[in-house]
């Protein structure tokens, strides 16, 4: 039975993958900036059938090989990951696209053979397959980069325009997520070591937090604004830090509030995880309340509290964005820029490094998480 | 040593859980504290580190009372080993042990020549010390969490029914290497227990608690020929004679030198008492040949056990 629906799923997703570069736009070929151009399909273009050739072989490939071995699919859907890269480099250097501001946006064919080639994967049983996905197009983004593949995509022409303030807003970006979060482990950790022995101080202190969270983002950056000038305007030394009602501080407070929930959340369920036998030995050897909580707790749900700093800053990430509309930088600066220009690679040109900075640093906490519960984990086995 | 007096404490309403209990362990003696679930042994044992107040009365430990000495001074002087062990299961063997002398800032040589000693005394091999617990045999982690308690050298352990939770075939062995160590360290020692052939083979004394107080004490043997009450009858149960009779080794009640036993009719010297008696009793034979090392090491009949038990053992009143 499950045998069957999973070869069922992979073949949706060869089919999927052969239809999106037989049928969908793979390239939109603009002159210039302001123009929407005109889109292309593979077969429209001259010397693109052999790139069509290679993908319907690749996708056929695979339907082949769903009777059996799935190492082989799994190779199979990881080349279908990557060749539209390397074919979407190769139309990009077609003469008939050359020009000093005409540019090449990535079709709708592009992006449905991307996803189609992660069910393929998916389907092909390759247990850390998404993983080994990332991997791969990494290596084949970074190989075309580098090799000045892509130079004549639309998405390139932003990046080339805006290097400078590009790694800037990247950076800040990084810095918003990176600071509140880590600013809300700082406050969170000992605050939930005193409602975990403070019972009583737990609900308002909950409400507050909880409070916190159900306000929109939106909402709370506007709510920031005004106390945030208040401050500004009445006192030199917080003037003096750069403390205003726009701007970097307002976001990262907003980023902060959210951050203390997830952060809080998780450790206190770690401390009330660890347990009460090895918290109480801990005491009856002579340890005090400190020492019990240093040495024994607080290691004991590292995991959790880890856990809990991921989640926080992978959210942060999210919600830096919105930091743009109230001038605090960062990446949202150019998908806002984007929308208002009508202009999707700009909006792109924000999107991927937020993806593929959140991805490289979520999967860096998650390994630190691995490593921590290896250690530390109850039971044998 | 360990003196109580007048100690009280309740939780709620209802029967306080120790109620007007007076104690005194001497210096290395190693008493068990045995009763039903429930009947305030355990909560009287916290009473005597701190890690429950009393209500009323007092505890002096090694003369100091209690209630005036820091509860972490106080606890790094007393080791205390539980049922469910309690190892830190992110330090290895070696961190666990080094606790309270870390506590005490021993120096590290000290401390490593420390464990080292423990492994050795507690019957683990060295490479142990780098294991963490969940690597660890229920049994393997009791002695890990024995060698805990004895790693600062406190006079005074309180052990709460430290090998409750490990199969029969290991606590007897448990057992058996908790009381070889007991020889040479000689501890003062407050055992809780709620199995009646544990107090028997473990305790110099036995302290019989029920709902709260202590309503018999003595020694194994006046506990075994002794009158007692209904509950004490009851609770011990006729076949206590038979328990306690793994007290003692069979070479204990060996009356003659030389092999006389049937052939087939012969058990090891070192095995307990009550194991040469079920042999008499299987085989049907009145005489066993004793052995050690593979050689005859003597001969034990039924009249010498007899008398050897009536007459109370060798090395205790």
């Amino acid at each position: 039975m499950k045998r069957d629906s999973r070869g069922k799923t992979g073949a949706l997703g060869a089919a999927l993958y052969a239809a999106a570069v037989l049928f969908l736009p793979f390239i939109r070929y603009r002159p210039n900036r302001i123009l929407t151009g005109e889109a292309y399909r593979l077969s429209d273009l001259s010397g693109g059938l052999p790139a069509l050739i290679m993908l319907l072989i690749l996708s056929g490939a695979f339907l082949i090989l769903l009777i059996r071995g799935s190492a082989l699919r799994a190779l199979f859907s990881l080349s279908a990951a990557c060749a539209p890269f390397f074919v979407l480099a190769l139309c990009s250097g077609l003469p008939a696209f050359s020009g000093e501001t005409a540019r090449i946006s990535i079709g709708s064919g592009f992006w449905a053979a991307l996803a189609a080639s992660l069910v393929m994967l998916w389907d092909s049983g390759a247990g850390k397959g998404v993983r080994w996905l990332y991997l791969a197009i990494l290596a084949a983004v970074s190989a075309l980069l580098l090799t000045g593949g892509f130079d004549a995509l639309s998405l390139l022409r932003e990046y080339t325009a805006r290097r400078e303030t590009f790694f800037i807003q990247s950076g800040r970006h990084l810095a918003l997520a990176a600071t509140s979060t880590a600013a809300a482990a700082v406050a969170g950790i000992p605050l939930s070591f005193l409602l975990f022995s403070r019972k009583r101080m737990k609900r308002p202190v909950f409400f507050l937090v909880n409070l916190a969270q159900t306000i929109p983002t939106l909402s709370l950056l506007g709510l920031l604004m005004a106390p945030l000038a208040w401050l500004g305007e009445n006192s030199a030394l917080l003037r003096g830090w750069g403390v205003s009602g726009v701007g970097f501080w307002p976001a990262w407070i907003a980023l902060f509030l959210y951050a203390v929930f997830p952060v809080l959340n998780n450790s206190m369920a770690g401390l009330a995880m660890a347990d009460p036998t090895v918290v109480e030995t801990a005491a009856s050897l002579g340890m005090t309340r400190r020492q019990v909580f240093l040495k024994v707790q607080l290691p004991l749900a590292v995991p959790l509290i880890l856990g809990g700093i991921r989640t926080a800053f992978t959210q942060g990430m999210g919600n830096a964005i919105l930091a743009a509309l109230i001038g605090g930088g960062g990446l949202g600066s150019f998908i806002f820029l984007g929308l208002a220009q009508s202009a999707p690679d700009l909006i792109l040109l924000g999107t991927i490094p937020l993806i593929a900075l959140t991805i490289l640093t979520d999967a860096l906490l998650g390994g630190a998480v691995k490593l921590t519960e290896r250690r530390w984990r109850h039971d044998p086995g | 040593m360990i003196r109580a007096e007048g100690l009280t404490k309740s939780y709620g309403e209802g029967i306080p859980a120790v109620r007007g209990v007076d104690l005194a362990v001497p210096r290395g003696e190693l008493c068990v504290l045995l009763g039903p679930s429930g009947c305030g042994k355990s909560t009287l044992l916290r009473l005597i580190n701190a890690l429950t107040r009393a209500d009323s009365g007092t505890v002096t430990v090694n003369g100091r009372d209690v209630r005036n000495t820091p509860p972490e001074l106080l606890r790094r002087g007393i080791g205390y080993v539980v049922q469910n062990v309690g190892l830190f299961p992110h330090y290895t063997v070696r961190r666990n042990i080094a606790v309270v002398p870390e506590l005490l800032k021993w120096k590290k040589p000290d401390i490593e020549k420390r464990a080292a000693f423990l492994m050795e005394l507690t019957g683990l091999p060295k490479n142990y010390l780098d294991k963490y617990p969940f690597e660890l045999s229920g049994g393997e982690a009791q002695r890990v969490g024995v060698a805990r308690a004895l790693a600062a050298d406190p006079p005074i352990l309180l052990m709460d029914e430290p090998f409750g939770s490990v199969d029969p075939l290991n606590r007897e062995r448990l057992q058996r290497s908790f009381l070889e160590i007991q020889k040479t360290l000689k501890k003062t020692v407050l055992f809780v227990t709620h199995d009646v052939s544990e107090a028997l083979i473990m305790g110099d004394r036995i302290l019989l608690m029920r709902e709260g107080q202590i309503v018999r004490s003595g020694t194994p043997r006046e506990m075994v020929f002794g009158e007692g009450d209904a509950f004490s009858r009851e609770f011990f149960g006729a076949e206590m004679a038979l328990k306690l009779l793994s007290r003692y080794r069979a070479q204990e009640a060996c009356a003659r030198a030389g092999a006389e036993g049937k052939p087939g009719c012969s058990i090891s010297a070192d095995l307990p008492l009550s194991d040469a008696f079920a042999m008499m009793l299987v085989k049907g034979c009145d005489r066993l040949t004793l052995t050690r090392d593979g050689e005859d090491a003597g001969t034990l009949d039924f009249y010498s056990l007899l008398r050897f038990f009536r007459e109370g053992g060798r090395n205790d009143g």
